[in-house]
């Protein structure tokens, strides 16, 4: 009796150890699903808002065929769902389109909670600085005002749909606004749905 | 002789779990008696065991509490840094497969629940993500605060969901019979469950909050969206979790809060001008398990056996070192009852414990009697094997307080706000932040330790 418990417990504790080795995952591979946002959901939100953005007659700088662009300046992008995200990853992917379309230039120097970049400030101080050749410090004047904000949220919806499987729906918002006139003039929401075990939560 | 000695040895290995288990547990409320909260956090660590590189704990219990003490101590980064490793875990026991479950119950079968990982309950897993959130919002990391609440959120979703499956479950099992169940344990239990009526582990009178909600939670997660409102939808989410809380306290500070919530929504006032601060109250301990032993009446007892017996967890009410917390002549109100909590899901996870007990106690039984027809030297030994093995598990948050309480008022004009926790202490004066809206939070875990007081200003 006590043989058998112990075989038994042995067997059990073989099976439950299984090894596991590191892959590549291919970019696009389709595979790999998670329940919570991964990279791929990221890409695929950038990219439909990209396109929309580029498509929009109502983006069209005025002497876009002289390089003329428009200023766009990263708001507050909320992360309302279970996970941990960093919100950055969506906006990135949006700017760097946007730069190579030729339509927006972001500015790094002006944001919601002080600039991306302190360096178009810090190097303003070096206008006093003795040691710098002066005529190449930059002058107070020259740093370009924003036309375009981006802001947005992302939000998390988890419902049950029976014993053992749940839905997970994600809304990436964004709003394009102009801030010359406080209208958005841009707005894009890309629902992404997922189902899967209910066994635990999806963070 | 050899053999004997091999089952004692084996006895005393299977008992020495439980009862380390409680002199740690003793050890920890000496500590927090005497107030000596660093000392405490040493032995949760320790016995936490928190692997530095892959953030890996390997006790899930310990980890809670180190967690807790670490937040007494106000190092909210080190908190959370133990809760967080507590999700991976809880993800563990979630999905643990069907192997692995069958692998403890085997284990299990032989010794006894305590021996096991520690499960994690609902409310434990509801104030996990509670506590983290309090956490960021004590370091002002309120972006990471808003996923923790949403996260406590969804745990409260999925404990209601939960409860509500198990109660329509035991529902169907009493109507229609079983008859795969071997009709010895259900004349054994059927004969156990009058005994143990007669030692009340369970009592009508442990109702759960509607919903099986954790209101101190969903008030906490109404006053950040409100506080943190950034649109229409997180002022939404506010006066939804404050409507339900108003509803289930029937307390004035969840009733002020929510008109405040909803004057916000209307933009008849805003933030800066609200000018309110919140007390929140943790008071005393939580009910705790202890074991209770008793001979049962078991179908199959025979003289052939030295020892049948079951362990069972009961619950303990601590005394509340505190009635209320005066602020000015506003006293605090309970807006959670942890002990109301724990009870009521004690209360439904106590057939399934006694269950497995008994069946425990059968196999065990059946087994020392085979033994015992075969060498009554060595039966005496599976008897004493049995005795000591026959353990309830007892562990449980310690850390989590009886109740909370919460009171809202006007920020004092002179910067200074007099908290009393009766005539017998020294009032405390917290200075308050001017021109914003604030929480103090006060934790008095015992009456002779000093309470700990934070400002959070929002």
């Amino acid at each position: 009796m006590k043989n058998k418990i112990l075989t038994a417990t042995l067997i059990g504790a073989t099976l439950m150890s299984g090894c596991q080795s590191t892959s590549y995952v291919p970019k696009d591979s389709k595979e790999i699903v998670t329940m919570g946002l991964s990279h791929r959901d990221f890409d695929d939100a950038a990219n439909q808002a990209l396109n929309e953005i580029i498509a929009s007659p109502l983006l069209v700088h005025p002497q876009a065929a002289q390089g003329g662009r428009y200023i766009m300046a990263i708001s507050n992008v909320v992360n309302d769902t279970a996970q941990r995200i960093d919100t950055d990853q969506l906006t990135k992917k949006i700017r760097v389109g946007l730069l190579q379309s030729g339509k927006f230039i972001t500015t790094t120097a002006i944001g919601l909670n002080g600039a991306e970049d302190e360096m178009t400030a810090k190097v303003r101080e070096l206008q006093n600085s003795k040691l710098v050749n002066q005529a190449t410090v930059k002058q107070n004047g020259t740093v370009i005002s924003p036309d375009f904000s981006l802001s947005g949220k992302i939000i998390q919806r988890t419902n049950k749909i029976d014993r053992s499987s749940q839905l997970v729906d994600y809304y990436f918002q964004l709003t394009l606004t102009q801030l010359e006139t406080g209208l958005a003039y841009w707005e894009g929401e890309y629902p992404i749905s997922k189902r899967g075990s209910n066994d635990s939560v999806t963070w | 002789m050899k053999n004997a000695l091999t089952v004692t040895l084996l006895a005393l290995a299977i008992s020495g779990c439980a009862i380390t288990e409680r002199k740690n547990q003793g050890k920890l409320d000496t500590s927090l008696v005497q107030g000596n909260t660093l000392e405490a956090i040493t032995l949760a660590k320790e016995k936490a065991g928190l692997d530095e590189k892959t953030n890996q704990l390997s006790d899930q219990l310990w980890g809670m509490q180190a967690g807790s003490l670490l937040r007494m101590n106000k190092d909210y980064t080190e908190s959370n840094r133990y809760f967080d490793s507590i999700e991976d875990v809880m993800f563990m026991e979630d999905t643990e497969g069907v192997l692995e479950s069958t692998g403890e119950l085997i284990g299990s079968t032989i010794t006894n629940d305590a021996m096991l990982d520690y499960e994690q309950t609902y409310y434990d897993s509801v104030m996990v993500n509670t506590y983290k959130a309090l956490n960021f919002i004590s370091i002002g990391d309120r972006d990471n605060a808003r996923v923790e609440w949403n996260r406590s959120d969804e745990r409260q979703r999925r404990a209601a969901d939960y409860f509500a499956k198990k109660i329509n479950k035991q529902k169907e099992q009493l109507e229609g019979k079983d008859e795969a169940t071997s009709k010895n344990l259900n004349k054994s239990l059927l004969e156990s469950e009058k005994v143990v009526a007669q030692h009340n582990f369970t009592s009508t009178e442990w109702q759960a909050y509607d919903g099986y909600i954790n209101p101190f939670s969903t008030f906490m997660h109404g006053l950040f969206f409100m506080l943190n409102a950034q649109d229409n939808s997180d002022l939404n989410k506010a006066i939804d979790s404050l409507n339900r809380v108003a509803a289930i306290t029937q307390t004035k500070v969840s009733a002020e809060t929510l008109k405040l919530a909803e004057e916000l929504q209307k933009g008849t006032s805003n933030l800066a001008g609200l000018n309110k601060v919140w007390v929140v109250f943790e008071n005393g301990r939580a009910v705790k398990k202890e074991e209770l032993r008793i001979d049962l009446p078991l179908f199959l007892v025979s003289d052939n056996v030295a020892y049948t017996g079951i362990a069972l967890p009961r619950l303990k009410e601590l005394p509340a070192p505190y009635d209320s917390l005066k602020v000015g002549d506003v006293k605090t109100e309970v807006v959670g009852d942890m002990d109301k909590i724990i009870q009521a899901e004690f209360k439904e996870e106590f057939p399934v414990i006694l269950t497995k007990e008994i069946s425990r106690t059968l196999i065990k039984t059946v087994a020392q009697k085979q033994i015992n027809d075969q060498n009554p030297l060595l039966g005496l030994g599976a008897g004493l094997l049995q005795a000591i093995s026959t353990q309830a598990d007892t562990r449980t948050w310690s850390m989590l307080p009886k109740n909370f309480q919460a009171a809202v008022v006007d920020a004092p004009a002179q910067g200074k706000l007099t908290l009393s926790l009766g005539e017998k202490t020294t009032p405390i004066d917290v200075d308050i932040p001017a021109g914003k809206n604030a929480i103090v939070y006060v934790k008095a875990t015992t009456a002779t330790a000093l309470p700990i007081v934070d400002v959070i200003s929002l």
